[in-house]
């Protein structure tokens, strides 16, 4: 086990100190930190000139629901009301407003709005404020409860028959989750697939591989190896988590469902269950396609393909909001190279019966054991053709026990 | 050659121990039959020509490929964990990690052969400043020249203080300085009673240092044995000759070269060097100014019996199986 640990950390430290990896282990959330921190500096850059003008022909509006009920994100303040066109133009003109909405005098049987505006259009989120006002003053004159549910609107809890399963109104991040976990799973599968495909071609090119397999059995070596990139995985998976934690604390000081939002503590641990072997299946691929191609070219071109079957989800996305529990999304669910991404997005969008879960996983991790069986086997029997690719028979000899 | 067979006749229980190897990948027989036994104490050659199978055979030997044929004692068994640790091995081309500092690496590598990190520390310095790298030892092994790409190799290989010192192609890109650096080192390893198996095509320093060799061709060993006795049951197989005229195309001469004016003709391992004396003499155009026979090289041996594939004579001699060797030891 020494000799394992060895193995590990050093192919850990190798590819920890490279600068691609180090650019893409801190690039990435700097990159999401930036972006929300960039949002939040261009709201309170434009805070100034915020404030609307109006002009009520219809006589609809009621500033005495402003910051409350469906209107609770405008305040009186930001609000101002003008007699004429003209003389709400003539405030635009001069900056006293960012805005004119004026509300047509046939409005209630044609629903149009005409809004002005001069210098920086108005955020959509200043419109839809205005559109909330406009909604919470004509149901200002129902019962307040009824006015509220109208403005908000059915909250669905959509739950399974035996109760094992149940998918909450709200859950933004249910749906954000996935497509989190999608995008930094391909990327360290990517990045660190890539790393041991190189690895283990480069060592079978410049015969560094015969030196260790002199010092270390070549279990001791594939293994060590497939631990050292699942550590290296992990950190990036940590250092990535952290920078979409601080993201989101970022993001939710302007983004309110961000703020709102529950850590979908069930989802996670789904994710977690899944990526683990799904990284797994990935080391146990490359380690097999690096020692049977002679050159880190050919392999890298047969990884290209085989990176497509992990991808399909992300293909058929439509097809899979669509329809989450068609027989599509429960053939790509029970599918290894697919399973962790289809779960992952069917999570969002629909109810998956627990069965499915849990043979997924089997099917998945069943897999992945049989990938890392196979891989040091083929490795033993490839690693030194030089010049030669393993063909399947030699391969399927590797595997009966031959070398 | 070195005074090491006298050190090899001392242990009596081999080293390494190879009987019957054999090997095929697809319809290639890479190694037929290959049987021979390494001492303690002695440097010996495992000579032969491109592909007759010698880094095969070093490799089953090592477990790197496990043979279809044949068995393979090392150390006093088969290959475990223990024996590998006692084992250093340099392989052809240079077995380092490029884009890895040199220290770096050379620590990797005596770590898996189970020393720890302080003895590591201090035996590595120990061997970087005799091999002259130690002001390198913050590069990259991409950045060092191939000498010393090849001694930083020489090091791995020696770290861990093997008992058994397997090397392929050693002298491959050093200067004549370093090559000496490293032949001392090897005679000391050799001299400390250490086994060591050498591949090389240069046949000089086979005889400078081995006490025994085998060469394998096409698969299988075709002479084996001291390479005293080799030089001197092939002496008179090669002929110096000088004069005018023209000395290719003869009769038994398996290779002819000209060196500073004198024809060096090495012959077949049936050719009489009197037959030859008296087809110049007869034949137009050549005047003779010297013939005499030629102290056999390990070179021309090494041509004679390769390019002629006699191995009749080698049979012979009494010198393809093992156990004449061993017999005499006994």
């Amino acid at each position: 086990m020494r000799r394992l640990f060895l193995v590990a950390g050093h192919e850990y430290q190798r590819f920890f100190r490279r600068r691609s990896f180090l650019f893409s282990l801190i690039g990435m959330p700097v990159f999401l930190i930036l972006i929300m921190g960039v949002g939040e500096l261009s709201r309170v850059g434009s805070g100034e000139a915020e404030t609307i003008g109006y002009v009520d022909r219809a006589g609809v509006l009621e500033p005495r629901v402003l910051g409350t009920g469906a209107a609770e994100d405008l305040r009186p303040e930001e609000l101002l009301a003008f007699d004429t066109e003209e003389a709400g133009l003539e405030a635009l003109a001069d900056g006293q407003v960012a805005g004119l909405v004026v509300v047509p005098q046939d409005y209630l049987r044609e629903r149009s709005l005409l809004a002005y505006y001069d210098e920086g259009e108005p955020g959509e989120e200043v419109w839809s404020a205005f559109r909330d006002f406009i909604r919470a003053s004509l149901l200002s004159a129902e019962n307040p409860q009824v006015a509220e549910r109208v403005g908000e609107g059915a909250e669905l809890t959509v739950q399974s028959l035996q109760g094992d399963r149940e998918m909450a109104p709200g859950g933004f991040m249910d749906v954000l989750l996935p497509f989190a976990a999608g995008f930094i799973f391909i990327f360290a599968a990517i990045t660190s697939g890539g790393y041991l495909l190189q690895t283990v071609s480069d060592e079978k090119e410049n015969r560094t591989v015969e030196v260790l397999t002199t010092s270390v059995s070549t279990n001791q070596l594939i293994f060590g190896k497939a631990l050292g990139l699942i550590a290296l995985a992990a950190t990036q998976l940590l250092v990535w988590g952290l920078g979409v934690v601080a993201a989101i604390v970022i993001a939710a000081q302007f983004f309110e469902p961000l703020a709102a939002a529950e850590v979908p503590w069930v989802l996670l641990g789904v994710v977690v269950a899944f990526f683990i072997p799904s990284y797994l299946l990935v080391a146990g691929i490359m380690i097999t396609i690096g020692s049977a191609f002679p050159e880190y070219k050919q392999s890298q071109q047969v990884v290209a393909i085989i990176n497509i079957l992990f991808f399909i989800p992300f293909f058929l996305v439509t097809i899979l909001f669509e329809n989450p529990n068609g027989t599509l999304a429960v053939a790509l669910s029970l599918f290894p190279t697919t399973a962790f991404l289809t779960i992952a997005m069917r999570w969002g969008a629909a109810v998956i019966p627990l069965w499915q879960l849990l043979s997924a996983w089997a099917i998945l991790t069943t897999t992945a054991g049989l990938s890392i069986w196979v891989a040091p086997k083929v490795f033993r029997a490839g690693m030194l053709r030089y010049g030669q690719r393993l063909d399947l028979g030699e391969s399927w000899r590797a595997l009966r026990g031959g070398r | 050659m070195s005074s090491s067979a006298s050190s090899a006749d001392a242990g009596t229980i081999p080293s390494v121990s190879v009987r019957n190897l054999a090997k095929s990948f697809g319809p290639v027989r890479a190694v037929q039959d290959v049987s021979f036994d390494v001492y303690p104490g002695e440097i010996f050659g495992l000579l032969g020509p491109n592909g007759s199978g010698k880094t095969t055979t070093i490799r089953m030997m090592l477990d790197i490929f496990e043979p279809d044929k044949g068995t393979v004692q090392v150390l006093g068994g088969s290959l475990d964990q223990a024996r590998k640790d006692r084992i250093g091995y340099l392989p052809e081309d240079r077995g380092l990690y490029k884009d890895q500092k040199l220290d770096t690496v050379l620590t990797y590598l005596g770590r898996l052969k189970g020393l720890d990190e302080p003895t590591v520390a201090e035996r590595l310095e120990s061997w970087l400043r005799r091999l002259d790298l130690w002001e390198h030892r913050e590069k990259k092994v991409q950045e060092l020249s191939k000498g010393m790409q090849q001694k930083a190799q020489v090091i791995a290989t020696l770290l861990h203080d093997p008992d058994l010192i397997v090397v392929d192609e050693p002298f491959s890109g050093l200067d004549p300085v370093n090559t000496r650096i490293i032949k001392e080192v090897f005679d000391e390893q050799r001299a400390a009673g250490k086994s060591i198996i050498m591949s090389t095509h240069q046949m000089y320093q086979v005889e400078a240092l081995c006490s025994r060799i085998a060469l394998i061709n096409q698969g299988e060993v075709v002479l084996y044995g001291e390479v005293d006795e080799i030089r001197r049951r092939f002496a008179g197989n090669a002929v110096v000759v000088e004069g005018e005229g023209n000395f290719e195309g003869l009769g038994g001469v398996v290779d002819a070269r000209q060196t500073n004016g004198a024809w060096h003709l090495a012959l077949s391992a049936d050719a009489d060097p009197h037959d030859l004396l008296r087809t110049l003499a007869s034949r137009e155009g050549v005047r003779l100014d010297r013939f005499e026979l030629a102290e056999a090289s390990l070179d021309d041996i090494f041509v004679s019996v390769v390019q002629e594939g006699d191995r009749a004579f080698a049979g012979a001699g009494g010198s393809l199986e093992p156990s004449a060797t061993e017999n005499r030891r006994a």
